[in-house]
């Protein structure tokens, strides 16, 4: 049995052959090829990622509430959205980009709505929902600014994900935080944009906890202390799939903190990132892609 | 501003800002350790030095930080050449 309270090591799944075999079959014989091999490769998902499914059946029966059917059901069709993604990746940076529906209305919106104030830089805040980096190409000019801070195991995977023109613009979490940390500062300095993800962390980084979803799950501090310390716009930002290959592309402002509070500027902006973390799981809860056990009740207990 | 000032200003907001005792900041007590600081603070430390003087701390500034004294000695020699070049 694995275990199931095994937290985050740094590393994503994926092997060579099975990419490689997927990367085929959507250059040369079509997506929809693609789609319907997902089909027993999710099945088999089930019994050969162990940790992660018990992590699913955590998700679904505890946190979701979800029957033993439905969330046996729902765990074999979690893999499927999450392999479908994965898909959608590669066939976006082949440029079956035509292909795709993107809500370009609410990326304009959003874009008109922000760029005046956007002068002092912004944090975007995101998770492990859906296809984070789809929508960048949409965003214009405003996607050159755009800077990724990523694990640098997962940087170096992200080669075969994003252009030679984004890759540039990737901040990685190296061994030194002071590095990466006055890198981000200095970008947001010029103006410039932060997307970094707010739900995972590793062992030995700050966190804080608070109830999401009915229970107690610890988030990394980083990105919340430091939005709040550098005083800039933070944007809760999720993009997630639809059906008919559409994407859709959630923009939350994020309320400024009260600095006068009892609660930490860092767990108020927490607070606000859960509330709309949660609205969006509530929508598309297939599309949750942490698959390690998020509510570790022994690594909260220990910090309490 | 003169040195002892620039001193007591930097003392103020690290008592103020990093409940630090200050009974416990003495010229030659290692910085990190007596404040127990860790890289995330560091960053802090980097804006609210921005906010009261006006300087920008690199990474290269830190790594020849050890005490109290060697970081008061950064901030006023910063601060002298802001000065310098702003004449």
């Amino acid at each position: 049995m694995a275990e199931p309270h095994q937290k985050w090591s740094g590393k994503s799944r994926g092997g060579y052959w099975g990419n490689l075999c997927f990367f085929w079959l959507i250059k040369y014989i079509g997506l929809w090829s693609a789609y319907l091999l997902l089909w027993p490769v999710a099945l088999y998902f089930i019994p050969a990622a162990p940790a992660a499914t018990v992590a699913l059946w955590d998700y679904y029966r505890r946190s979701l509430h979800c029957g033993k059917l439905a969330s046996m059901l729902n765990i074999y069709l979690h893999y499927y959205r999450f392999g479908q993604i994965l898909i959608d990746k590669i066939a976006l940076n082949e440029g079956m980009t035509p292909q795709y529906r993107f809500n370009t209305d609410e990326v304009d919106e959003f874009l008109k709505k922000f760029i005046p104030i956007s002068s002092k830089g912004a944090i975007f805040i995101g998770a492990h929902i859906g296809n984070w980096e789809s929508g960048s190409h949409l965003f214009g000019d405003f996607a050159n600014k755009m800077h990724f801070v990523m694990f640098r195991n997962q940087a170096n995977q992200k080669h075969t994900d994003y252009s030679p023109n984004t890759l540039s613009r990737i901040i990685s979490l190296s061994e030194n935080p002071l590095d990466y940390l006055l890198k981000i500062k200095s970008t947001l300095d010029q103006g410039e944009f932060i997307c970094i993800q707010g739900d995972r962390y590793i062992q030995g980084q700050r966190t804080l906890s608070a109830n999401f979803m009915g229970r107690e799950a610890l988030f990394p501090q980083g990105p919340f202390h430091l939005s709040a310390r550098f005083r800039v716009p933070v944007i809760f930002y999720f993009a997630t799939r639809h059906p008919h290959k559409t994407y859709r592309f959630n923009f939350r402002v994020a309320e400024p903190v009260q600095t006068n509070s009892h609660v930490s500027p860092a767990l108020q902006l927490l607070h606000q990132y859960i509330t709309a973390l949660e609205e969006i799981l509530s929508q598309t809860p297939q599309q949750w892609f942490n698959f390690y056990c998020f509510w570790d009740s022994a690594a909260i207990s220990q910090i309490k | 501003m003169t040195d002892q000032e620039i001193i007591n200003k930097i003392n103020e907001v690290l008592v103020s800002e990093f409940e630090a005792d200050p009974t416990e900041i003495k010229p030659e007590a290692p910085l990190l350790q007596t404040m127990q600081i860790d890289s995330l603070d560091l960053v802090d430390v980097v804006v609210l030095i921005d906010k009261n003087f006006g300087i920008i701390l690199t990474e290269t500034d830190f790594t020849e930080l050890k005490t109290f004294q060697t970081f008061y000695d950064l901030i006023i020699r910063k601060i002298r050449e802001k000065e310098t070049s702003e004449k």
